[in-house]
């Protein structure tokens, strides 16, 4: 009896301990935003993207570079923005973050019709403003010159190594560019960097 | 003889141990301050009294950026002499009380050294944005 109870203690938790292995293995959905995220060391990652996009954002507004604009809302251009780091990553992560809470604020609308090197985004909606300026001998979208571009560099310094301690830091530099005066009205540079040990996860 | 060797093992542990944790930092400003503060009234919910009794908010001041956006600013207190570590989010609201969504904003790490006095800053993603709540964790 005592033994039959020992082996049925026994079976519940193995039971309850391959259960349990079995939830962790399927792996879990956490807030992207959230402080679950994990901290990645030696690469970029979108919670960087979220960091410097915010404080980008944050310092733009608070400059008031937006309302010495004549025209409101403003219309912004997307100039080039380079990935001078060593990783290959979408810049789009951070300007697309940026677009949209500048969107947000009501200031400034993005121009997907006039972009860097004559690519617009959106090249079907180029094509049907095309059309009709051919068919009706002026531009549907006059008001689609930019006001300001957006132009900007991410930049990786160069790894230190203290011991078996890493060090990793990313430098996101942006420039808005007024059109008419060609003078860049407001620069913001951000720094993130990233301590973490040699094979193993940083905090 | 043993005993002898031990004790002042254990003095010097201490002091490594709580020395360690002393490196604090050392703030000084204006008497009177020229700055005027926008002050907020702050009502806070304390769940994690750890959390509290390490970093505190000691004061919220409020100002209106860009012609019409909210920007908030908390100041900060580590109470501690250790180096901490937390996160902060701002969830913001319109008028009618409900929240504003941003690809902004999110859980944010922060660290703050002993003793320091940190200021962390936010913009309201929109202009209708009226009120806004500050989470540490």
């Amino acid at each position: 009896m005592k033994l039959q109870k020992l082996f049925l203690s026994f079976t519940a938790l193995a039971t309850a301990l391959f259960m349990g292995g079995c939830a962790t293995n399927q792996g879990t959905y956490v807030d992207s935003r959230g402080p679950d995220t994990l901290v990645v060391g030696d690469q970029i990652t979108v919670t960087d993207f979220y960091i410097a996009s915010d404080e980008m954002v944050n310092s733009l507004v608070s400059s008031g570079a937006l309302e010495r604009s004549p025209k409101q809302p403003a219309i912004l251009g997307i100039s080039r923005i380079i990935n001078d780091t060593r990783e290959q990553f979408d810049t789009d992560q951070l300007v697309k973050k940026i677009r949209v809470a500048l969107n947000q604020t009501g200031k400034v609308m993005t121009t997907t019709t006039v972009g860097y090197r004559g690519n617009a985004e959106d090249k079907f909606a180029e094509a049907i403003n095309a059309k009709k300026e051919y068919l009706e001998g002026k531009a549907a979208v006059p008001d689609a010159t930019p006001d300001f571009t957006l132009s900007g560099k991410i930049i990786q310094t160069a790894k230190v190594k203290v011991g078996k301690q890493r060090q990793n830091s990313y430098i996101f530099q942006l420039s808005l560019t007024e059109v008419r005066s060609g003078i860049a009205v407001w620069e913001g540079e951000e720094t993130i960097t990233k301590q973490y040990k040699k094979g193993g996860v940083s905090w | 003889m043993s005993i002898k060797i031990l004790i002042p093992a254990a003095i010097v542990s201490l002091v490594v141990v709580f020395g360690s944790g002393c490196a604090t930092v050392n703030s000084a400003e204006r008497s009177a301050p020229l700055a005027q503060k926008n002050s907020i009234e702050l009502t806070k919910v304390i769940t994690d009294s750890t959390l509290k009794r390490k970093v505190q908010i000691v004061g919220l001041n409020e100002a209106i950026v860009s012609g019409n956006m909210l920007k908030v600013q908390a100041e900060l207190q580590n109470r501690t002499n250790s180096h901490q570590e937390f996160f902060y989010s701002f969830d913001w609201f319109d008028a009618d009380g409900m929240l504003v969504s941003s690809p902004r904003g999110g859980w944010r790490r922060a660290s703050i050294q002993a003793r320091e006095f940190k200021a962390i800053t936010a913009v309201a993603p929109t202009p209708s944005t009226v009120d806004f709540r500050l989470k540490l964790k």
